[in-house]
């Protein structure tokens, strides 16, 4: 039997009512998993699941996939040797390693793969898929080392059907991977890819070419078994890393054409869109993020490249699928409106259960002040360090944040702040969220007092003499008095000028105790 | 009393329980026993009491004692540091190329095989490290006086350097991937699983021999009795695949044969003996330790104690390879952080 393994790109496609780009692959592995009758088709068919999982942040079910992985082919190689079958021993050993390194346990992954190799030293895919679990477990040089060995055994062996040819082609596409680790505008790399391009599109893949185009295949799977799959993954892999190398060198046209060339095989592979919205500018650029999101609107990189350049959009994005739910929460989040931000997420969550969606209610709750939540929702994204490490440098704005506060209160003590602005009330309700802060500020905002324009909610009571107020908004920031409070006279809902004192927070709600309202 | 020696290679039994980055020897005239595990080194009494403890490498996943039993070594392949210690506690922690995965203590150091890197290094008793470049995949090591071995598993090749200088002398075209290398006074002998043989060269020259069968599948060699003046040397080979322990004679030197009337050495061939230890499951490891001859089942995790004329006793179960070293009436045992002991 024979699985070849793909390295996965930086961000893949990826779920559940409406499509996304990965729901095809996805619908396809759970086909083979079904039907699998070995376990080592079981171990192919959960490792893709777990990638195709993985590439939409929906980490608890790839992290089962990859458990489910381990298991089969543990039982795969018992299986193995306890019948003195030491070649299907040795497969199962490195597939068991592979599905070890992706799950992040280094020791056990790296002490099973070197007892593949024991027995599959001579085996050219016994190297390229150690290759592929050191990249897992981001050892890139001794990758890069291995993906070397496995390039070497193949080409010692004078490839020369299109069968062998194509399991070069991927060896020294993961070498390229590994290489492009290392060094992100390697000239090798380059060579090689153009070579590998070059050599699929030529004679020698005519009859592939062909069955690839009567079959309609077009699912791109890390693992791949048939010439089919092979082909059209490798191919879409090394045109968009070729892509990535010209855009890492500045070479914007030259990325563009790549892009859209790997879009001209698959017209909704969310790498390229993401790659094109990277590399386009005006409307354009937000043209290509909304197909973007609309392909896989989880991916981790195509999340921080918008988050980049949403000040830029004018528009906030509409629609209510998952895509436009997601960036407009993005937008929201930019805009300093947490509050309507949390509405698109609830509406996002309420269909997707990914970590994308966690990370981006870590960072509502970040915008309001809601730090324990957020530091527990980032304690949960252990396997996607991307937006942890977001995460982290969102925190340590708001530590920046308390300092300023702190300042900004000890300078006015004693007089009145006026007009506070939105971001200058959030940075407050976070501090006093935050027990590690809040004994600070408690006792400098005793002396400080602040006048706002308010909005009022519906008075709890009026009559002719009085007015009972209670909450409202201050700069979109909600407020409530500690205790409702009647003011002299009648007072209509809406903006009024108010003179207060800050008491504490409750959750994403300023507690206020009311001086007066100002004419 | 000697110290288990060689290399530790792989822990199996790996899906049933995650195991720990963790090494145990014995050294010192089997005297104290060391445990290398997540950054520390730790050694103990033959009673089990704790007698010192510093820091080590991260991730410890082999280890090596000297063949006097005065030093050992813990490698850590994954952030590329070895560790050497003494018996007293005293440790020396360098950085070395890419992957460290074997290592021989020798003449003026610790001779470091790193894989990834391409790279023998000598690490002096001062610390110092010099590397030299090696074949692609250097994975097997063997050290004869100042000779220094180098297997390359990938390249086949050997290379012979001076351990002084570390001037490579010589190469030779061998076997793509072995699984074990070794030296018995008169040949490097290399274990070919893919081929089920054993590739034999001369150690002096790196010319090589007429291979011989090694079973279905050998992945491990241990010499059993060097070359002597009128003796061929004796290997036991691990065929894990027949579930046997083969024993196969040496190619005896030109002196030797003539010497005792035999011409088989002259023509360089190992004689195949029908004699061999059969096991219940498929023994893949095989060490001599505390005057003993060990066998090991990676799947099972069963020690065997192979005894004259091929009998063999289980002597332990559900162990790892690596957490496990044997002293003259006793195999300790580290398991989950904590040492304990089987009386043999």
């Amino acid at each position: 039997m024979r699985f070849l393994l793909i390295s996965l790109l930086l961000a893949t496609p990826l779920a559940a009512q409406e499509r996304i780009s990965s729901d095809f692959e996805i619908a396809t592995a759970t086909r083979r998993l079904n039907a699998a009758t070995s376990p080592l088709q079981r171990v192919a068919a959960h490792m893709n699941l777990g990638d195709l999982r993985a590439s939409r942040l929906e980490i608890d079910l790839s992290r089962d996939h990859y458990e489910a992985a381990v298991e089969a082919a543990t039982e795969a190689s018992v299986k193995a040797r306890k019948s003195s079958a030491f070649d299907s021993y040795a497969e199962a050993v490195a597939w068991t390693g592979f599905a070890l390194a992706k799950l992040g346990r280094v020791e056990d992954s790296f002490l099973t793969m070197e007892e593949a190799l024991r027995y599959h030293a001579a085996v050219p895919r016994a190297w390229n898929l150690y290759a592929s679990t050191m990249t897992a477990l981001a050892l890139f040089p001794k990758a890069e080392s291995a993906a070397r060995r496995a390039v070497a055994l193949s080409k010692a062996r004078n490839p020369n059907t299109p069968e062998d040819l194509l399991d070069l082609h991927i060896y020294q596409y993961n070498l390229v991977s590994a290489i492009l680790r290392n060094d992100p505008v390697s000239a090798e790399a380059e060579n090689l890819l153009l070579e590998l391009l070059d050599s699929l599109a030529g004679p020698r893949f005519e009859k592939i070419r062909r069955r690839v185009s009567e079959t309609e295949t077009f699912e791109v799977f890390s693992l791949v078994r048939a010439d089919e799959d092979a082909f059209v993954s490798l191919r879409n892999r090394a045109g968009l890393r070729l892509a990535r190398l010209y855009e890492n060198r500045g070479n914007a046209s030259a990325a563009r054409a790549a892009y859209r060339r790997a879009l001209e095989y698959r017209d909704d592979d969310p790498v390229a869109l993401a790659g094109l919205a990277r590399l386009s500018s005006g409307e354009d650029r937000f043209r290509w993020f909304a197909e973007s999101f609309a392909a896989n609107p989880f991916s981790p990189a195509l999340i921080l490249d918008y988050e980049e350049e949403v000040a830029t959009e004018d528009r906030e994005p509409e629609g209510e699928e998952i895509g436009s739910l997601v960036r407009r929460t993005i937008w929201l989040l930019e805009r300093g409106r947490p509050r309507d931000a949390a509405e698109a997420l609830a509406k996002a969550q309420a269909g997707w259960n990914s970590s994308a969606l966690d990370y981006l209610e870590a960072r509502i709750a970040i915008a309001e002040g809601r730090v324990d939540r957020a530091s527990e929702i980032r304690d949960r994204l252990d396997g996607v360090p991307d937006l942890q490490r977001s995460l982290a440098a969102a925190f340590e704005n708001v530590i920046g944040d308390r300092s300023a506060i702190t300042d900004l209160l000890t300078e006015n003590a004693g007089s009145v702040i006026e007009s506070p602005s939105a971001v200058m009330l959030r940075r407050l309700l976070a501090a006093l969220n935050d027990a590690s802060t809040i004994t600070t500020i408690r006792p400098l905002l005793d002396v400080v007092t602040f006048r706002s324009r308010a909005h009022f909610d519906e008075p709890a009571s009026i009559t002719q003499d009085a007015t009972v107020l209670s909450s409202g908004e201050i700069q979109g920031v909600p407020f409530r008095f500690s205790v409702p409070t009647a003011f002299r006279g009648r007072i209509a809902m809406g903006e009024h000028t108010l003179v207060y004192r800050v008491a504490g927070a409750a959750g994403t709600t300023l507690i206020i105790e009311p001086s007066r309202i100002d004419p | 009393m000697r110290a288990m020696t060689g290399l530790f290679f792989l822990v199996f039994l790996l899906a049933a329980a995650p195991s720990d980055a963790d090494v145990l020897v014995a050294m010192n005239d089997d005297s104290t026993l060391v445990v290398a595990s997540e950054g520390r080194i730790r050694g103990f009494s033959i009673q089990g009491e704790e007698l010192w403890s510093g820091s080590g490498p991260t991730h410890p996943l082999f280890g090596v004692v000297s063949a006097d039993g005065a030093r050992a070594a813990f490698l850590d392949p994954l952030a590329n540091r070895v560790a050497i210690v003494t018996a007293n506690g005293t440790t020396l922690d360098v950085r070395v190329p890419e992957s460290p995965v074997a290592a021989m203590f020798g003449e003026g150091g610790l001779f470091v095989l790193s894989r990834d890197g391409a790279a023998l290094s000598r690490i002096e008793n001062d610390g110092a490290v010099r590397s030299v470049p090696t074949s692609l995949d250097p994975s097997h090591l063997f050290i004869e006086g100042t000779d220094v071995f180098v297997y390359g598993r990938t390249a086949g090749r050997i290379e012979k350097f001076d351990g002084r200088t570390l001037n490579r002398m010589a190469t030779a075209e061998a076997t793509i991937g072995g699984s074990d290398f070794t030296g018995d006074g008169r040949d490097l002998w290399i274990a070919s699983p893919r081929e089920g043989k054993l590739f034999p060269f001369s150690q002096e020259t790196l010319i090589v021999r007429d291979p011989v069968s090694g079973g279905a599948v050998p992945v491990d060699i241990q010499v059993l009795r060097r070359e002597g003046r009128a003796t061929a040397s004796r290997l036991a080979v691990a065929d894990p695949s027949s579930r046997r322990i083969w024993e196969v004679e040496g190619g005896e030197s030109e002196a030797a044969a003539f010497g005792r009337g035999f011409l088989r050495g002259l023509l360089g061939l190992g004689l195949y003996r029908p004699r061999s230890s059969e096991f219940p499951g498929g023994v893949d490891r095989i060490f001599n330790a505390a005057g003993d001859f060990w066998a090991f089942d990676s799947g099972s995790g069963t020690l065997f104690q192979v005894r004259a004329g091929g009998r063999s006793r289980a002597l332990a179960r559900g162990l790892e390879w690596g957490k496990f070293a044997v002293t003259d009436d006793t195999v300790w045992v580290w398991d989950a952080g904590s040492l304990s002991r089987r009386t043999r």
